[in-house]
């Protein structure tokens, strides 16, 4: 790859960079890969992106200048064969350079954004026991209206309440993605978030056990809203929310498909 | 276990994760060592550095103050400065310390932590281990010989131009911002594809499930502080899950290596110094994190 060709190729490739972070920003779809208070990060980034391509169409100039087929002076006196296989190895190099700087943009435009689903779970498995807050915990999370709580503020109830037993018998009212797990019996699935703090990389999953005899096809990742009466549940020696439910009714997904501890 | 679309899908989620978020810090990152580049002169740093090569050093690990990086964004700044005629030792330092000793990262491990021992930990030990680790290259003053030869595309003009090219000011910063970029920004690429496949296809709860003894809890942290590679930004809210079921040790051993290496931050450090150098970044402090996270179970109450 020649000189100018890289500096074209880099102009290109930031602004591709700047354009899919704006697109993403725009569809809501960044929020598939970060927690949501990064969002101004990632609005700088897009913007440094064009910045960065500025400066790459700026210095076609010196690209022109050196692009006389790379050949430097003291190549014509000297050593031209070794001048040629320099020129080869460099062509080499930008050609790797620009290809691995491709990959991330390749990725996010033939790969359907999605958030992460049931298949992270089971590399992942499930959070049974999440602070408090990220700030350290506060007990006034527990005094939310049991009809609000998401999954995660059960999941604290059970692990942080004076006495976890008083979520028994408790209205409940939550959305999740299903998900299958083979230990429990056909009538239960477990309804599931993930929580993000930085990025896709730290999610975290929780879940509530869900007992629903009547529609025993649902699929993974399906998103559900569950309604239903609280008990607490046991799987794999941890204790979870279990949803007695009342009715399970498929649902779009949010538009905040992760949750923010 | 795992179908194909569903593990593809969820590698790229977790993979473009890691990339726009990192990418965001290495692009200020490259802009502010294309800002050195423009503005600063060798002879500036050698102004305001003491000459003491132990003092330098202990300046150099304060540096994060003035120049808030996170791990992705120090190592071109720090390339940039090092060329700039900044003493290795120093420059060292700053590489280690700069991701944690920084007003942001303070900040935000306060905010999880409080006023505790872990909080006090992350910011001596990551300053100290910085530091002492800086120091062992006072026995190497030789920059070149640690840093990694140009490569022939930076020889015929190309990429990190060692020659002045003809702009300057703003429009040279820039220049060298987006050459910046593109040298670092593949090993970021490969760093985080790595993480995302680890992440993907190595269940984690094997890592968690080995045990939270005095000695084995602080090597799964550490193993978990690679396998993650998350922002040192960050990371203080993720340890914070740990906190109740691992030794205090190991959690603060996920604080203090983190941000110094992970698997995308030791790939970037191949970009800059040799082979050799880059083990030395890794194994000293993983030496001294293990063996101040084990003294620390075996000896406190914390």
């Amino acid at each position: 790859m020649s000189l100018r060709l890289y500096r074209l190729a880099q102009v290109g490739l930031m602004i591709g960079l700047a354009l899919f972070l704006g697109w993403r920003i725009a569809t809501g779809d960044v929020l598939f890969y970060i927690n949501q208070r990064f969002l101004p990060l990632i609005v700088v980034g897009a913007l440094s992106a064009a910045a960065l391509a500025y400066g790459a169409w700026a210095s076609r100039a010196s690209a022109d200048a050196h692009s006389h087929d790379d050949v430097a002076p003291t190549d014509v006196i000297g050593d031209i064969a070794g001048a040629r296989l320099r020129q080869q190895a460099a062509a080499r190099s930008r050609a790797w350079r620009f290809g691995l700087n491709s990959i991330p943009l390749l990725l996010g435009v033939l790969i359907p954004a999605a958030p992460l689903g049931s298949s992270a779970i089971d590399s992942r498995g499930l959070n049974a026991d999440v602070p408090l807050s990220a700030g350290g915990g506060s007990q006034t999370q527990l005094e939310i209206a049991p009809e609000k709580r998401s999954i995660l503020d059960w999941v604290r109830a059970i692990n942080y309440a004076s006495d976890p037993s008083e979520v028994r018998g408790l209205p409940a009212d939550v959305i999740g993605f299903v998900y299958r797990v083979d230990s429990l019996p056909d009538d239960q699935f477990m309804v599931a978030r993930f929580m993000v703090t930085c990025c896709s990389a730290d999610a975290q999953a929780v879940a509530a056990i869900v007992t629903w005899p009547v529609n025993t096809d649902l699929t993974d990742n399906t998103w559900v809203r569950v309604r239903g009466t609280m008990d607490i549940g046991q799987l794999a020696g941890q204790s979870y929310p279990l949803i007695e439910a009342v009715s399970v009714e498929p649902t779009e997904q949010p538009e905040h498909p992760y949750m923010y501890p | 276990m795992f179908s194909v679309p569903d593990a593809l899908s969820g590698f790229t989620t977790v993979f473009l994760g890691i990339f726009i978020e990192a990418a965001a810090f290495l692009m200020l990152g490259s802009l502010a060592s294309g800002l050195v580049e423009a503005f600063v002169r060798p002879a500036d740093l050698a102004r305001w550095l003491p000459k003491n090569q132990v003092v330098a050093t202990v300046v150099g690990g304060l540096m994060g103050l003035a120049f808030p990086v996170c791990e992705c964004g120090v190592v071109p700044l720090v390339r940039r400065l090092l060329r700039k005629g900044l003493p290795l030792p120093a420059g060292i330092a700053f590489l280690l310390a700069a991701p944690v000793f920084n007003p942001i990262v303070i900040l935000s491990t306060f905010a999880a932590f409080g006023n505790s021992p872990i909080f006090w930990g992350r910011v001596i030990l990551s300053i100290t281990i910085a530091v002492l680790t800086g120091l062992v290259f006072t026995f190497n003053r030789n920059a070149a010989a640690v840093l990694r030869a140009p490569e022939p595309a930076l020889l015929l003009g190309g990429p990190l131009l060692e020659t002045a090219p003809a702009v300057s000011g703003w429009a040279r910063a820039l220049h060298v911002a987006v050459d910046e970029f593109f040298d670092m920004g593949r090993y970021l690429a490969v760093g985080a594809g790595l993480a995302a496949v680890l992440q993907t296809f190595v269940p984690q709860n094997i890592l968690l499930g080995v045990g939270s003894g005095p000695v084995v809890s602080v090597a799964v942290m550490i193993g978990l502080a690679v396998l993650l590679s998350v922002c040192s930004t960050v990371d203080s809210f993720i340890a914070l899950a740990f906190a109740g079921s691992f030794t205090t040790g190991s959690v603060l051993a996920f604080l203090v290596f983190g941000p110094m290496v992970d698997i995308k931050s030791s790939l970037m450090f191949l970009g800059v110094f040799k082979r050799k150098t880059v083990a030395y970044l890794i194994v000293l402090p993983m030496l001294m994190t293990v063996l101040a996270a084990v003294f620390i179970n075996l000896n406190t109450t914390w």
